[in-house]
């Protein structure tokens, strides 16, 4: 019998044990020094985790009228290395789209393995591509923002990015409230991207957003726009604001900026009529900030009612000279006359028995140089000179309206002041919230602070009518309603030097009705009008706009109050 | 000094015997004659094989029996989940349909409704906003109860 070759055996013995060996080791290797590596690799291969886009609260206006809302939309894209034939893809992808076929083949020939050829686009289009069956096309939920009643309010509404993102207005103030929570699906998938059974499959619902009220009446809006883009084309202007605010609560049923724009194409519009700009933008106030001085005056008891001034047309005042609207003789006035008649002179010689620390001190009181608060982003501040900087002409020119600046929002807060019996009320914008579940949540009422005495405010009250009445505001009357307010014809600075632009002006008039008992303050401002005055070219807006607020809200006629003394009354 | 262990064949017993061999007697033993079929006679091994073979028919019948039912309990446990499965889905996708549904009827709503339109259409036939606002004094002490409240003075004549 042959033995075995034992050396053979040896050898083979060798080489297993080695072969072995370095199995052993690659295994430990793989298995124990490098397993935490490759277990992530393999989960973060077959596990994909895909967001579930919150649905975004709607915009509302009071009524519960949707201003805002949310649509399905689906963004399309391409994995270039699926398409089969770019060309023809793009080809029968392009009237769908709306893009050039050119355009579409260049992306679906990028070296790339995800392209977006279009976002947001809507449910039907998004299912006709779908149903052409186009390899290495796909599909992504999203939603589109959707505002029914185009440029109605668009600057108070703002807009949203392709992102879903509140960029603007109130859709960023309130990003927070309106976006919701995303959700989540982890999943664990096979190699041709179908779910695995009895892998990970983990789903974190999305929160949707909740649904933001507004003080905004829509109807309101609508006609308070159309009054005032005719009162722009009537008078020339460059553009205007309108505010309609409620006195007793601060809310604010209209409040609009032209030009505006649609923020369904918000790209298309110019970025400068994107601001809301009764809240962003400050300007001269002029005379409709000589209510505060008058209120001062009355409040401080520096000048009786029945006290009159004797009143010249013009003033020297440190190195200027300043002037009423038009010449007129030296002539006695009272308070009241001064504020009907608009008199700068008349003001500056009541400013001057005041004095700066008592002006300034009124001014503030009535929210001058600091935001009121209303929640939208971006509010101004506007400016008011600390006393400290105030020149010698700083007096005579803020106590009718110059040399200071202030929003029409803040301008506004200062006349429903007077019209809420000399309390200030915060106004605001925002009702309150609706949950997803549609429980209301109310927002809490708008803080006030005491300004001045009801009796002072009620005082004013009478001289604002009696401008109205008798005075420059004469346009913005309607017969059987008493109406207070005040014109304003401020000029207008150079924004980059001292100075002011010659021959262009801000017309302006700020006022409430009825002045017995104030349910509506309206501010009408009209930029650079050919027809310059307030008295002209704002006046009548104020008319129109008070008209439809006395059917839309059922406003009673009141009671006409006592007129203040004037000279022609005195004995 | 000791002997391994070997087994010690019993007097009297058989040696066990394995396979086909085991149920052939023993060839020249008594035991190989034939026993008369009437009497009453202990079992031979053919018989043994033959109810074996019964038993192992019945045992086969009633597993599969048993076996069957399971499965057909499986199959028909897995057939209802599968069928509550569908009818959720499917109302998932009703869900799905209606919620889709109510978005666009908001929409169509939102636009319908929007003043712009409502407007445009009030314009277009002949319809305009009052040019003046036109307010009824009454005059005296006369009150006039609010519409809708309800008329008491019967109420009050019968009591």
């Amino acid at each position: 019998m042959k033995r075995p070759p034992v050396r053979r055996l040896v050898a083979l013995l060798a080489v297993m044990t080695l072969a072995f060996g370095a199995i052993f080791v690659r295994l430990t290797v793989l298995q124990v020094s490098q397993a935490a590596s490759f277990r992530d690799r393999a989960w973060a291969q077959r596990v994909r985790t895909v967001q579930l886009p919150a649905a975004r609260g709607q915009i509302l206006d009071r009524g519960g009228e949707p201003l805002a809302i949310s649509l399905e939309a689906r963004d399309v894209y391409a994995d270039p290395r699926y398409v089969q034939d770019p060309w023809a893809t793009a080809t029968e992808l392009a009237p769908l789209l709306d893009r050039p076929v050119a355009e579409l083949a260049g992306l679906l020939t990028r070296g790339t393995t995800f392209v977006y050829l279009a976002r947001q686009v809507d449910r039907d289009r998004a299912e006709r591509i779908e149903g052409l069956g186009l390899p290495g096309i796909g599909f992504l939920e999203t939603s589109r923002r959707y505002y029914p009643a185009g440029t109605l309010a668009a600057q108070v509404l703002g807009f949203v990015g392709i992102d879903g993102e509140g960029l603007s207005g109130l859709e960023a103030g309130f990003e927070d409230l309106l976006a919701g929570v995303p959700g989540e699906r982890t999943q664990e998938l096979g190699p041709h991207g179908q779910p695995i059974v009895g892998g990970v499959d983990v789903e974190r619902i999305p929160v949707a957003g909740s649904a933001l009220v507004t003080t905004i009446d829509r109807d309101f809006q609508y006609q308070a726009e159309q009054a005032l883009a005719d009162a722009v084309a009537a008078n020339g202007a460059s553009g205007g604001t309108v505010i309609v605010m409620d006195p007793n609560t601060g809310d604010i049923l209209a409040m609009a900026s032209y030009p505006w724009f649609d923020p369904n194409d918000f790209e298309e519009a110019e970025r400068g009529t994107y601001r809301n700009r009764a809240v962003t933008d400050a300007f001269e106030p002029g005379s409709t900030n000589k209510v505060i001085t008058a209120t001062a005056a009355v409040d401080r008891r520096a000048i009786a009612l029945e006290q009159e001034l004797s009143v010249p047309w013009q003033m020297r005042v440190g190195e200027f000279t300043i002037h009423d609207a038009h010449p007129h003789p030296t002539m006695p006035m009272t308070l009241g006359d001064i504020i009907a008649e608009s008199s700068n002179i008349g003001t500056v010689m009541v400013a001057r028995r005041l004095g700066e620390s008592a002006m300034a001190s009124y001014l503030s009181r009535f929210g001058l140089g600091r935001p009121t608060g209303i929640e939208f982003p971006g509010e101004s501040s506007g400016i008011l000179p600390p006393l400290y900087e105030w020149t010698d002409t700083s007096l005579a020119t803020i106590a009718y309206g110059q040399g200071i600046a202030a929003t029409p929002l803040q301008m506004t807060a200062v006349y429903a002041t007077i019209a809420n019996d000399g309390r200030w009320v915060q106004p605001r914008l925002v009702l309150g919230t609706r949950s997803a579940d549609g429980t209301f949540e109310p927002a809490p009422s708008s803080p006030t602070r005491r300004a001045v005495s009801a009796e002072t405010a009620r005082t004013v009250t009478r001289m604002l009518a009696h401008a109205v009445n008798d005075g420059t505001g004469t346009n913005a009357t309607i017969p059987g309603y008493e109406i207070a307010g005040k014109t304003g014809t401020a000029r207008i600075p150079f924004p980059d030097r001292p100075g002011y632009y010659e021959g262009q002006y801000i017309a302006s008039f700020i006022g409430f009705l009825p002045a017995s008992d104030p349910q509506i303050v309206i501010a009408a401002i009209l930029d650079r009008p050919a027809t310059d005055y307030g008295g002209v070219a704002a006046a009548p807006l104020f008319q129109r706009i008070a008209r439809y607020a006395i059917t839309r809200l059922s406003i009673e006629p009141g009671r006409p109050l006592r007129p203040p003394p004037t000279a022609e009354s005195q004995p | 000094m000791s002997l391994p262990a070997e087994r010690v064949a019993r007097p009297g017993t058989p040696e066990p015997s394995r396979g086909a061999g085991a149920l052939r007697p023993p060839e020249g033993a008594e035991g190989a004659k034939r026993p008369p079929r009437s009497a009453a006679v202990p079992a031979t091994p053919a018989t043994t094989a033959r109810r074996r073979r019964k038993h192992h028919v019945g045992f086969a019948i009633l597993a599969t029996v048993i076996v069957g039912s399971m499965v057909l309990a499986i199959v028909s446990l897995n057939a209802l989940l599968a069928q509550q499965s569908f009818r959720i889905d499917e109302t998932e996708r009703q869900i799905d349909a209606l919620a889709t549904e109510q978005l666009e009827l908001v929409h169509e709503q939102a636009r319908l409704s929007a003043p712009g339109r409502i407007a445009d259409w009030a314009r277009r036939n002949g319809m305009r906003l009052p040019d003046d606002i036109r307010s009824l004094h009454t005059f005296g002490e006369l009150q006039v109860a609010p519409a809708g409240a309800a008329d008491t003075s019967a109420q009050e004549g019968s009591e």
